[in-house]
């Protein structure tokens, strides 16, 4: 096998990744990409596309879980503003697995990323929230939910209430500390918080902007073009990140 | 500044969508090719893209491609200098509108 292609992937056979639009990346305890996915028709969740719009469109995450390595490399990020004001990274260009059991993954003409992780996942974000339960990742759906309960022991846990398919209650715990993305999906569909895919390397959503600043201010160095994450680093922190100059 | 082959080649796109079909990728490419500072960049399986000397993608031609049903559907996209995105006649366009994904004949 000298490559896999995305559309391979168990999940991602009928999804249109090279029309599709990349909305956040964030990297925690595992990378995920927020798109606006675009769904093609055999998938079950197409409709058609609505009016003035080329496709169905849904937003997803891409999840790669337990990475065990993963080099994020930047080029001159910039954001691309809708007239509406909504920001986009562009599309996915490529996306598969290679020989060696790298995943890698070009995002438009600035990034590029190559990961070591369990198979990637996409997750249906608009109609799920995404949860950990223990080893594993709980798809819950939004509209069987019936209950939280918001505890600020720690850096928080929620205590979520559902339904599964059959009316049965099932509740999941929720805890800051070891889910951060899940928390902090739950605090947004709580409306309580209300930017939900953040990034710790910059306090925020990952920019080119925010790296930069980061490297003027701490670092006095103004001709920053591009930067490199590596996770974990060799000096056994939890991110390494360098910059790429000119 | 355009040479003659690449205004050409523009004028053949414009008159395509004013007769109501679709214009040829091939056009496409003569003209980006004509535009001063703008060089083609291409990955092994990604889509042609013209960039300009501020990295903007200006213009970037799409196969699409037949292994899904609904995504069949070779088109071009276009970005101003300052990395809008428009339709042929410079209007901004939302990413996901029809605009923003003019159908092309791919010819080339």
């Amino acid at each position: 096998m000298e490559r896999l292609n995305y559309w391979q992937f168990p999940g991602f056979e009928n999804i249109y990744l090279e029309d599709s639009y990349v909305l956040s990346i964030n990297a925690k305890t595992s990378i995920q990409i927020l798109l606006e996915a675009v769904l093609t028709e055999h998938h079950p969740l197409y409709t058609q596309p609505l009016p003035g719009e080329q496709y169905c469109y849904r937003r997803m995450t891409v999840n790669f879980p337990h990475p065990q390595t993963y080099d994020l490399v930047v080029n001159n990020i910039s954001p691309i503003a809708d007239p509406d004001g909504s920001i986009d990274y562009g599309n996915i260009d490529e996306f598969f697995i290679r020989a060696d059991g790298k995943y890698y993954l070009r995002v438009g003409e600035w990034g590029e990323l190559t990961i070591v992780s369990d198979p990637p996942m996409i997750f249906d974000v608009e109609n799920y929230l995404i949860v950990r339960n223990g080893d594993n990742l709980l798809e819950i759906n939004k509209e069987k939910i019936t209950g939280f309960e918001w505890k600020r022991a720690g850096k928080g846990v929620i205590s979520l209430l559902y339904e599964n398919d059959s009316g049965n209650p099932l509740s999941v715990q929720i805890e800051a500390e070891k889910d951060p993305e899940g928390f902090a999906a739950a605090l947004g569909y709580m409306r309580e918080l209300e930017t939900t895919y953040t990034n710790d390397l910059t306090e925020g959503e990952l920019t080119f902007d925010k790296i930069k600043q980061y490297y003027a201010a701490n670092l006095n160095q103004e001709n920053v073009q591009g930067f490199s994450v590596k996770f974990p680093s060799l000096a056994g922190n939890k991110y390494s990140i360098s910059a790429i100059t000119s | 500044m355009a040479t003659l082959a690449g205004r050409t080649a523009w004028e053949r796109i414009i008159q395509a969508i004013s007769t109501g079909i679709n214009p040829k990728a091939s056009d496409f490419k003569m003209w980006a090719e004509s535009q001063q500072g703008w060089h083609p960049h291409k990955t092994p399986n990604g889509p042609l893209k013209y960039i300009d000397k501020n990295g903007v993608a200006r213009l970037t031609l799409k196969q699409g491609t037949p292994r899904a049903p609904g995504s069949n559907h070779p088109h071009v996209e276009l970005k101003n200098p300052k990395g809008s995105r428009i339709d042929l006649q410079g209007k901004l366009v939302d990413r996901k509108s029809i605009a923003n994904h003019t159908p092309i004949d791919w010819d080339i």
